[in-house]
């Protein structure tokens, strides 16, 4: 295998606002080989997104600052290239489709065209060569008879099918990382069930490496091979999927699951539970960047943390709790 | 006993600009021949996806819409028909939670004050006594006194709809219509609402309508699930039954269609880029809506749209499918 | 960043209106001279020490009458002011909140009235009424509730989509207190600003009607009218132009730092 096709190593991002200078990212790594599928999950303000962000040097900036880390893409790192170079990678080896397909695209610019100028900038195709790479990236992104799209305008188009052209846009440059930031949270489900099969197809058989941002375990249980789970800014565990949906060690990644498996509730658990599941709740809602608590970000929400125990005063390191298994908590496992 | 019942309720929009002279727009069907009833003390969910109608059917079961046609009926009188001082007393007994918590709370209005309003609007208590019930309501909900003084924009997500739950409760009303009370919310926070919505029933013997586009909230909450389709009710019946022994193909498809948390159970990876279906055509023609997609359709679901009726064998269970019939 | 600049700005806005309405406070302590008091005998004296504006044609002193012209100016101009918001509010509100025939029918009054240029219809109202106070007050409230009125309409129409309005509805309350309670709260910061910026124009505007000898008659002294009376002695006495002008600057200067400095401030889309 050698050296992973993108590697973060320590990552750091903050946000400055009138409120003090916010940890958004706090110090992430991971990696990411060549056809892999890495899913960050998170809720809102566990800084997922601003983690893609800041890999693509796409954080806003102001408030948003890169502050230290590196993004090694083929060994080379993205953080210390200039900024043309750095436009060449995007699009070209890295892509990214966004949450909200109907912002995201030009509304003034035909779908063929949007298409054809992503060729044409990244590719340096001749004009006359276009056409053929746009309808083939089309045909890969699962719309039905492209050529009678070509000339459709993104309001023309229903949810999932704006969708499928910002894929195909992305696709168009022939990337070797699709970088998909909520990709289907704002679509209905059995829109969003077909963008999955589609996002799986990708990675199976085009050899795509998909680094998907979600807050969805279910999508995440779907498409990729390994979890990350932020929280307040950090990852506080990180497994293989088969390894994290057995057992995750994190309490909060515990409760994430929990509530997830509500979300699922599906025909045959409802049938076997006769009647309403029981529902295990974290408490409290997700801390204030701005006002850290000392010990574990997670402390005052978790029921195993105890009464200003080691907890809440020291900040727990990420330590491997299995192979590949790694948790940043004192107690990993405990609980039911 | 039912407390709300929908009778062949239709309820159209205009689309675009009426005509030059005045005369007739065309019109959409936002909610199309809609029938079911709610018992009192239970939770009846409306599932589907955007656009299917079940928001319309809630702003109409609040009285926010009138319906074009049909009743919809509240401990056994027309609602559509209540105005002035009847109007204000069904909105004493019917309360709705808000999708957005954001957005239902006044920016400029503090919680405290927010959760008094309804009982000064209608002239509930004195001072004091409405100043002790704020106390009680916030303090139902799980929120304080310091939280009472706050603005919206200075509360979480979820304390924004534990403000509204309180606001909805302080009528005392016997139907809350609950708009997608946590899809806006994080999934850790989704929880804790779900288990404050199911107490406050118990406690309150409240009926809840549900709508939502979430399966797995629909699993948790409701006795009885209806399945809305394009403006119609496709099925209806026990959530026990409608979840696990589906009788419409679009309800087996939306149930499939939900992201399993099990990576065991992961599908393999198609062998080829699955295509978008096409759109999906006008309601003019006779064709089942769902006739399009349907992966059964036979040639008798493009002729004849077929109506709501009892699963072949289940008495208590509807489906306008004519593949359910027998 | 606007938001930053905003204070100063408010600030700066807001002392030189203060300097303005001090003067027209306490113009009786501060004159050293009554303003109507005749002195033929100091006809025209240039800025002294006597006269630290000057005097005019009739010898009065220019100094006390602007501090006396200060109370009439801004009398006059935030009276009319006080119309136009109350028009404007009622009639913006009433359309944007209920829509349909009320809707069309203000904003037809509102387009028709706007067709003119402020100033030529302010004219055509005070000149059509007669000469004098009321007058100059009711041509400019009747110039100034349009713009007010339909930024109004504008702000309600977007607030009638936000669910905080229909969760109101829901919990059982009316119209009337929907608007009481929850509209105009929410529209309240532009309507600031806008009356705030308005207030300037109209001080421009009585100035000129009272200028074109609309507004207040003699003796009795306006900003604008002793501009009007001073114009024919310029080449001789300027002075007589020149201070009520610069008072006439630094009062429409103030409301409008102050309205622009608001607006920075409060602009909701500026914050975070």
């Amino acid at each position: 295998m050698g050296s992973p096709l993108l590697e973060v190593l320590d990552l750091r991002a903050e946000f400055r606002t009138s409120r003090g200078r916010l940890p958004v990212v706090d110090g992430v790594s991971f990696t990411l080989d060549t056809g892999g599928g890495l899913a960050i999950v998170g809720e809102s303000g566990s800084g997922k997104t601003a983690t893609a962000l800041s890999l693509m040097r796409l954080l806003p900036d102001p408030p948003g600052r890169i502050t230290g880390g590196r993004v090694l893409l083929r060994g080379r790192d993205l953080l210390a290239l200039p900024e043309e170079a750095l436009t060449a990678v995007r699009g070209r080896e890295l892509a990214m489709v966004f949450q909200e397909p109907a912002t995201a695209l030009n509304p003034v610019m035909s779908v063929g065209e949007q298409i054809a100028e992503a060729v044409v900038q990244h590719r340096g195709v001749a004009r006359r060569r276009v056409r053929p790479l746009v309808l083939e990236s089309l045909d890969q992104a699962g719309v039905p008879e492209p050529e009678t799209y070509l000339g459709s305008y993104p309001h023309q188009l229903s949810g999932g099918l704006r969708q499928r052209v910002m894929i195909a846009i992305a696709l168009a440059c022939g990337p070797s990382v699709l970088i998909a930031d909520e990709p289907t949270t704002a679509l209905d489900v059995t829109v969003q069930d077909r963008l999955l099969d589609l996002l799986a197809y990708l990675r199976h058989h085009l050899g795509l490496a998909l680094l998907l941002i979600t807050h969805d375990l279910g999508v995440v249980a779907r498409l990729v091979d390994r979890v990350a789970v932020m929280y307040a800014g950090q990852i506080v565990e990180t497994a293989p999927v088969a390894v994290f949906f057995r057992g995750p060690a994190h309490p909060y990644s515990r409760g994430l699951l929990q509530a997830a498996r509500l979300e699922a509730v599906g025909p045959e658990s409802r049938a076997r539970r006769g009647g309403r599941p029981r529902l295990e709740v974290i408490g409290g809602s997700v801390p204030d960047l701005a006002d850290l608590p000392p010990g574990c970000r997670f402390a005052p929400r978790c029921r195993w943390a105890g009464g200003g125990g080691p907890c809440w005063r020291e900040v727990p390191g990420l330590r491997e709790v299995g192979p590949g298994h790694l948790a940043r908590c004192r107690r990993p496992g405990v609980g039911p | 006993m039912s407390l709300l019942v929908f009778d062949g309720v239709v309820k159209t929009f205009p689309v675009g600009r009426p005509g030059l002279l005045g005369g007739p727009g065309r019109v959409r069907r936002a909610v199309d021949e809609v029938s079911f009833s709610v018992e009192r003390g239970r939770t009846y969910a409306l599932v589907g996806e955007s656009g299917c109608g079940k928001t319309t059917v809630a702003r109409l079961a609040a009285a926010l819409l009138r319906p074009t046609r049909g009743r919809v009926v509240f401990a056994g009188g027309d609602v559509g028909r209540l105005r002035g001082r009847a109007l204000a007393a069904y909105r004493r007994r019917v309360q709705m939670v808000f999708q957005d918590p954001a957005g239902a709370l006044d920016p400029r209005q503090r919680v405290a004050s927010a959760v008094e309003e309804p009982l000064l609007i209608h002239g509930l208590g004195g001072a004091a006594r409405r100043r002790a019930e704020v106390g009680r309501l916030l303090e139902v909900v799980g929120l304080g006194q310091r939280e009472g003084a706050r603005f919206p924009h200075q509360l979480s997500g979820g304390q924004k709809q534990r403000v509204l739950i309180a606001r909805a409760l302080a009528l005392q009303p016997e139907l809350v219509i609950l708009d997608e009370p946590v899809s806006a919310l994080d999934v850790s926070v989704r929880a804790q609402i779900l288990t404050l919505l199911t107490r406050l029933q118990r406690e309150n013997d409240l009926t809840y309508l549900l709508i939502s586009h979430d399966i797995g909230v629909v699993g948790y909450s409701a006795d009885r699930v209806g399945v809305m389709h394009r403006g119609r009710l496709v099925e209806e019946g026990p959530a026990d039954v409608v979840l696990s022994r589906p009788a419409h193909p679009y309800t087996v498809g939306l149930l499939r269609a939900v992201p399993v948390p099990d990576p065991a159970r992961r599908p393999p990876p198609p062998a080829g880029p699955p295509p978008e279906p096409p759109e999906p055509r006008t309601d003019s023609s006779r064709a089942c809506l769902y006739a399009h997609l349907c992966p059964r359709a036979a040639r008798s679901c493009v002729r004849r749209r077929p109506a709501l009726r009892t699963v072949a064998g289940r008495a208590d269970h509807r489906a306008s499918c004519h593949l359910a019939e027998d | 960043m606007a938001r930053a600049a905003g204070l100063p700005m408010a600030v700066a806005g807001a002392l030189l209106l203060t300097l303005v309405a001090l003067a027209a406070v306490a113009g009786p302590w501060l004159a050293p001279a009554h303003p109507d008091e005749l002195s033929l005998a100091e006809s025209l004296r240039p800025p002294g020490p006597g006269h630290p504006f000057g005097t005019d044609y009739f010898g009065r002193d220019v100094f006390s009458r602007v501090l006396y012209g200060a109370r009439v100016s801004l009398a006059i101009s935030l009276s009319a002011q006080l119309i136009a918001l109350v028009v404007g509010v009622a009639l913006g509100a009433a359309a944007g909140y209920f829509g349909g025939w009320v809707d069309g029918a203000v904003m037809r009054l509102v387009d028709v009235v706007m067709a003119f240029p402020d100033l030529l219809l302010a004219i055509g109202i005070a000149a059509s009424l007669g000469p004098g106070v009321p007058s100059v007050l009711l041509a400019l409230g009747l110039v100034g509730w349009p713009g007010l009125c339909r930024l109004v309409r504008g702000e309600v129409l977007a607030l009638k989509e936000r669910d905080f309005i229909d969760a109101a509805r829901a919990i059982g309350a009316g119209d009337l207190w929907i608007l009481r309670r929850h509209v105009l709260p929410n529209v309240a910061a532009p309507i600031l600003i806008a009356t705030t910026l308005g207030v300037g124009s109209r001080i421009l505007q009585e100035a000129s009607l009272s200028f074109l000898g609309l507004g207040v008659q003699p003796p009795a002294a306006s900003w604008g009218s002793m501009v009007h009376h001073g114009l024919r002695w310029l080449s001789r006495a300027p002075w007589l132009v020149i201070f009520p002008g610069l008072a006439i600057a630094v009062a429409v200067l103030g409301s409008n730092l102050l309205g622009d400095g608001l607006r920075d401030i409060l602009d909701p889309r500026l914050r975070d």
